[in-house]
């Protein structure tokens, strides 16, 4: 029988770094960006159609502040938010240059279930780099480490405090769009089980995700 | 940009709207069978567990209202696998079957247990829990689970049956009402003899293996479950049988409630290559002597 596909979609959902990344370089200086986000983790053959959405602005030419929101943990009675912030560390070549930009982030994801109250915070740190192709392409690869201060309170000893992940993808940046597409290695310290369904795994331990992004640009 | 910002506050609003009017949660899954017509074969003559015709009783339970939980009366789809006449004063298996769509899976496990030790030697029970089979629906975690199973054993006192000669045996997702009984002794029958097939441990365990992080089960669920609680607090003789290969539910998790259990009597039965289907992947020979052997021990 298969009949846990809602675990697994709550699951996929609240697994560590289940997002795409929500900006991979800075906006422009006063920039808005509002978007939304559409995939998540591989659960058996298909891939569970989990949905965010967030808003982003540019603060200055260096750095972009973001906010998500994650519509699948709504409808599961949780408020589970996720914001942050990239910085520019290291400018790239440009314009098809090898060398690439370097973008680092840090922030966070809150969930407080509407059940009981119940509240978890988990800080995460990671980086981007980001090339630049003509036409507004942007390939970029990093990761995201996620920290889970709560660990202890897992059952049966089993949580762990680090949970890092790693992620590639393009990212197409038009006038008035931003589309992106990218593809994650979730959690590889450890296996998912969800019971009655197949989570597969990527070089036999995570679980890998793909998301598709699309944006609309406020200047 | 002060559309924008009317904008993005507009989109959290509706998106506010949107999770304070869903109510989904994980057990609507976890505790949803299907409505099917129930089909119980006796068997020929030349199967082992062929039980008689005359012997399958199929009958109503009712299921009485929780209201302090919620929880509407319904009426329940039983099976009695026996004479109903020899209830007082034989010993009977109340079976809480897994998630499936109805009783009807668990037919052969059913009639083989009628026929341990002997042809129609032990009363065998079986119930469908609301939501499963031709039962009214839904459940919605304990409370619901509790008052299902406080019909089956009422019905089963009524026809004189005393906890002495009552034998309750859990398989995955039975395990959790009958190890909630277990825990809690406050139906209309004491449980003293529990066999668990394939446990959960608990609902925050099972949420954080498929999820990854500390997170409780009351983000996704509210059908908070402890079997391991529940078998601290019990105090008869409990039969766990377990395969080590499970990957429905992690042995390793299991072992937490084996540990707790501090009751009269225990043992453990775990299986090497076996998965969460115990009976077929340890042979069904194997799996009623273990259950044989135990009714013989505590008994």
């Amino acid at each position: 029988m298969h009949k846990n596909v809602l675990l697994g979609l709550v699951a996929a959902a609240l697994l560590t770094g289940c997002n795409a990344a929500r900006v991979v370089a800075p906006l422009d200086a006063g920039e808005w960006r509002v978007g939304g986000a559409l995939g998540g983790p591989q659960i058996n053959t298909g891939r569970l159609p989990l949905i965010s959405v967030y808003t982003a602005h540019g603060a200055t030419e260096k750095r972009t502040d973001y906010v998500g929101l994650q519509v699948v943990s709504a409808a599961f009675q949780t408020l589970h938010l996720d914001a942050g912030s990239l910085r520019r560390i290291g400018a790239g070549g440009g314009m098809g240059s090898w060398k690439p930009e370097v973008n680092a982030f840090g922030g966070g994801t809150l969930l407080v279930g509407l059940r009981d109250g119940a509240t978890r915070v988990y800080p995460n740190a990671g980086f981007h780099t980001v090339w630049t192709l003509p036409l507004g392409f942007k390939p970029y690869a990093g990761t995201d480490l996620w920290v889970d201060p709560t660990y202890r309170l897992a059952e049966f000893n089993q949580g762990t405090l680090l949970h890092p992940n790693l992620h590639g993808g393009l990212r197409w940046i038009g006038k008035h769009v931003e589309a992106g597409i990218e593809a994650k290695w979730l959690n590889p310290t450890r296996t998912f089980m969800v019971p009655q369904q197949t989570v597969p795994a990527f070089l036999g331990t995570g679980a890998r995700g793909l998301y598709f992004t699309l944006a609309y640009r406020i200047p | 940009m002060n559309k924008t910002i009317r904008f993005a506050a507009a989109g959290l609003a509706a998106l506010g709207l949107f999770a304070a009017t869903t109510s989904c949660d994980v057990d609507a899954a976890l505790l949803r069978g299907a409505t099917e017509p129930y089909v119980f074969p006796p068997g020929d003559v030349n199967d082992p567990y062929r039980v008689d015709a005359d012997k399958i009783l199929q009958m109503d339970l009712v299921s009485l209202a929780d209201p302090a939980n919620n929880v509407p009366a319904a009426t329940l789809k039983g099976l009695y696998v026996g004479n109903p006449a020899d209830i007082a004063t034989d010993t009977v298996l109340l079976y809480l079957h897994g998630n499936a769509n109805s009783m009807n899976a668990f037919w052969n496990a059913l009639r083989q247990m009628a026929n341990l030790g002997g042809h129609h030697r032990y009363g065998v029970m079986c119930y469908d829990y609301r939501g499963f089979g031709n039962s009214d629906g839904p459940s919605t975690g304990t409370a619901s689970m509790r008052q299902d199973l406080h019909a089956a054993l009422q019905w089963l006192k009524d026809r004189g049956l005393t906890s002495d000669r009552l034998v309750v045996f859990g398989n995955s997702l039975g395990t959790l009402p009958g190890a909630q009984e277990a825990g809690e002794q406050g139906g209309p029958l004491k449980i003293d003899k529990l066999v668990l097939e394939c446990p959960q441990s608990n609902s925050d365990a099972f949420f954080q293996d498929a999820v990854g992080l500390s997170v409780p089960s009351s983000l996704a669920t509210d059908y908070a479950f402890d079997v391991d609680g529940n078998m601290a607090r019990y105090p008869g003789a409990l039969l766990w049988m377990h395969g080590m290969d499970d990957d429905v539910a992690p042995i390793d998790n299991a072992k937490n409630l084996y540990a707790a259990h501090q009751g009269r009597f225990k043992r453990a039965h775990l299986l090497a290559g076996v998965g969460h289907n115990v009976r077929g992947g340890w042979g069904a020979q194997a799996w009623g002597d273990a259950i044989l052997d135990f009714v013989a021990r505590v008994n």
